[in-house]
């Protein structure tokens, strides 16, 4: 059948998240970039990029809310508008974090350079694959992809354990100066809460394809 | 779900076994089965000509009145099947009432109207059919506007008042299963409204099956729902399912607007 | 793009088309009334100058160039008293019956087309029918009976295409709304059917009178008199009537010239009986529409 004016204002809506998710990516890609390089410079482009990305937040919830006043979507149509909106939001809270990232390095100035453990490296590259991971599981409508997400979740959390667990040991043993073990320890909290964010949208993609909330099957104990 | 998970849930009032209906070489009705709970709300959709009023209409045998209908298999109304020859069928449709599609009152006062089919085939005392009236048209929402002008002719009432008179008419005979056939086609939306507002209240004590071809009704007011598709039972599940997450991918198709 | 709506050469040339046209239906209703009209008026100044109150009182007298027609006055209400007796129930049940029991099929359809076709069939034919059934067969003899009941024959498929007319004009939301609260067929015809028809039914059942009442043939072979000085006792006697009388008047009498006149104060009586009946129609239509609507 010929396009409906109701779809093209779904495709619409799904550019714009796109498009934020693009602005997402790049200021968690900035931001490693930042915290590899140790160049505070490239903070004033994180903070730019953040105050954007909540202006296109505001776009697209706008945006969904007066499509579903005035189409009254219902089943899938209803789904993707849902997801939409939750999964903007989540975009927009990873320049939260990052900004919080940045805000870490400050505060350790007088140690820097610092080496970072390869912990954090590794974590820096899984929450980077599950958010590229969960928004192609949103734009593709693809639940294999959102339940890929949510399995990585688990290496970030045991990753941001280890941290916590190696940093605190060796503050105890004197090792270390207690200023940057605790910087490290923020960090993988930080990058966890990115992963986080990643799983919930991954969540509400696969809400969006197969019309069942995972959210609480998951976090309680059971693991894909 | 399927029949028997409703089955577990809720009593089922009416359980339609395998029904098909011609006219005459064409088959309106193919092989429906389903269970309709009671005192819940089930709406029947479906694109037009998909056989959904043909449907109410076989649960009251209004169906009779066309030549040319035929029916096969059972509809079973409290364990009874109304198709079987010692049906009387005065009693099954006081037993279930309907309500028609453009608001239909007669041409007679608003009392005589509610109380035609408490008059008709046998008297009843002044005072007691003064009680029943006015208990139905208070049922029907309908009782405070109307109060002041008993004789006035129906005819006279507005599109929306009209069809809640004909909702109290139908209550008055005390039925226990009251069918809508596209009940707010003809009607404004704010009747409409206060037509489904009704309907919700109706659930505690009657059984309702409503046809709709407004999807968005039928996601307001029912339950349960059902898609028919040319003549065929393509879904029937809960309301909140089906207009969130359908099994199948037709009855998708239909209720987001792709066809029909 | 902005259309002008003026008027243009390119639309007067449709204008003149449609004036025209209009013209034409004009004159033809003009050329309509002018026949009536002047009908009336040669019937009228003619007819008036007889009228009195003797004229309608008395019988006639010296070999019908004198006196009255009372008698035919007389049996003519008579003998449409006795064709609505009969025509007007039967025809009314018979019309429920085909309209509201009766399924539809081929032999449903069959009974129609008769009733249409009988509507058709010259009044002559039914004044023999008349003869041989009522007269000889039943032997009920020439009388005003026999006369009544073939008159009845006649206006039956006019009263029932009327009254079926009649039930058809009732909305089917009204036997729905009927069956569904629980009513029987009967109760469902009786409380929402019969009374928003009957004023149909009755219009076309008097209208039908009317022309029965105007019949010639069907009564000349079955009770109908030249000349009767007396009125009918029994439904047995003959009788006389206002058409027959006429013609005789008209066409049968010895001395045409002098009994013109008198044939023409019997035609406008003919007339206004005619006028009368179907004013009585559009009377109580009207009421019973009036009562119904309020």
């Amino acid at each position: 059948m010929t396009e409906r004016t109701f779809d093209l204002e779904l495709n619409e809506l799904r550019e714009k998240v796109a498009y934020l998710a693009g602005i997402t990516r790049r200021v968690l890609d900035t931001s490693s970039q930042l915290l590899t390089e140790q160049d505070l410079s490239l903070r004033t482009e994180i903070v730019r990029l953040e105050k954007e990305s909540d202006l296109l937040e505001n776009g697209i919830q706008d945006k969904a809310s007066t499509l579903m006043a005035r189409y009254q979507p219902v089943a899938v149509d209803l789904r993707f508008l849902l997801a939409s909106m939750n999964i903007a939001h989540e975009l927009e809270r990873i320049p939260d974090q990052c900004l919080n990232l940045v805000q870490r390095l400050e505060e350790v100035r007088a140690f820097l350079p610092v080496k970072l453990p390869a912990e954090l490296y590794e974590m820096i590259s899984r929450v980077k694959e599950m958010l590229t991971l969960a928004i192609e599981a949103y734009l593709q409508k693809e639940d294999r992809l959102a339940s890929q997400t949510i399995g990585l979740d688990v290496f970030v959390d045991d990753l941001k354990t280890l941290v916590m667990n190696k940093y605190l040991d060796r503050v105890n043993k004197k090792e270390i100066d207690p200023p940057l073990a605790v910087f490290f320890i923020l960090l993988s909290r930080h990058l966890e809460k990115i992963g986080d964010l990643a799983k919930n949208m991954a969540e509400e993609a696969y809400y969006l394809v197969r019309g069942e909330f995972i959210k609480h099957l998951l976090t309680s104990g059971s693991r894909l | 779900m399927d029949k028997t998970d409703i089955n577990a849930v809720y009593k089922p009032k009416i359980l339609v076994e395998d029904l098909n209906l011609y006219y005459g070489q064409k088959q309106v009705l193919k092989s429906i089965s389903l269970a309709i709970p009671e005192n819940q709300v089930t709406a029947i959709i479906g694109p037009s000509g998909c056989g959904k009023s043909t449907f109410i209409r076989a649960l009251n045998r209004m169906n009779d009145l066309i030549p040319e209908a035929r029916v096969e298999g059972k509809i079973l109304i409290d364990d009874e099947n109304i198709y079987d020859r010692d049906i009387d069928l005065v009693a099954l449709r006081k037993k279930v009432g309907m309500v028609f599609q453009k608001p239909n009152p007669f041409p007679k006062s608003i009392f005589d109207n509610v109380a035609y089919g408490l008059t008709i085939g046998h008297h009843r005392g002044k005072a007691s059919l003064e009680t029943a009236v006015e208990k139905s048209l208070r049922q029907a929402a309908l009782w405070e506007e109307i109060k002041d002008r008993l004789e006035q002719n129906a005819l006279k009432l507005s599109g929306g008042q009209q069809q809640r008179l004909c909702i109290a008419r139908t209550l008055a005979v005390e039925p226990e299963i009251i069918l809508f056939d596209e009940p707010c086609s003809a009607i404004d939306p704010i009747a409409t409204s206060k037509v489904e507002e009704l309907i919700h209240q109706l659930k505690k004590n009657y059984t309702v099956v409503i046809v709709t071809h407004n999807m968005q009704q039928a996601a307001r007011v029912s339950d349960f729902t059902a898609f028919l598709w040319l003549g065929e039972l393509i879904e029937y599940d809960r309301t909140d399912k089906i207009f969130t997450n359908p099994a199948n991918k037709l009855t998708e198709d239909y209720i987001t607007g792709r066809f029909g | 793009m902005k259309t002008s709506v003026r008027k243009s050469g390119k639309n007067s040339r449709s204008q003149l088309t449609q004036f025209l046209g209009f013209l034409a239906l004009r004159l033809s209703v003009y050329l309509v009334l002018f026949v009536l009209i002047y009908f009336l008026y040669d019937v009228l100044s003619h007819g008036s100058k007889v009228i009195s109150w003797e004229f309608l009182s008395q019988a006639p007298r010296k070999g019908m160039t004198e006196g009255g027609i009372f008698p035919a006055i007389f049996g003519t209400f008579l003998v449409t008293l006795i064709t609505a007796a009969v025509a007007v129930p039967l025809g009314m049940a018979a019309a429920i019956y085909l309209n509201e029991y009766a399924r539809a099929g081929r032999l449903t359809r069959l009974i129609r087309l008769s009733i249409r076709n009988l509507a058709g069939v010259p009044s002559v034919v039914y004044g023999l029918f008349g003869v041989i059934l009522f007269v000889n067969l039943l032997k009920l003899g020439t009388s005003v009976l026999s006369a009544g009941l073939t008159l009845a024959l006649l206006t039956l498929p006019w009263t029932i295409t009327a009254s079926e007319e009649a039930l058809k004009t009732v909305p089917d939301s009204y036997r729905e709304g009927a069956l569904a609260l629980g009513a029987t067929r009967w109760q469902m015809i009786r409380t929402n059917v019969l009374p928003y028809s009957i004023p149909g039914m009755l219009t076309g059942a008097i209208l039908g009178l009317a022309r029965a009442a105007g019949e010639t043939a069907p009564i000349m072979f079955t009770g109908v008199a030249f000349y009767l000085p007396f009125l009918p006792a029994s439904l047995k006697d003959q009788f006389m009537a206002l058409p027959y009388h006429l013609y005789v008047m008209a066409t049968q009498h010895h001395s045409l010239d002098r009994a013109k006149s008198l044939a023409y104060g019997t035609a406008l009586v003919l007339i206004v009986f005619v006028i009368l009946f179907n004013l009585t129609a559009v009377i109580i239509r009207s009421r019973l529409r009036r009562k119904w609507k309020n």
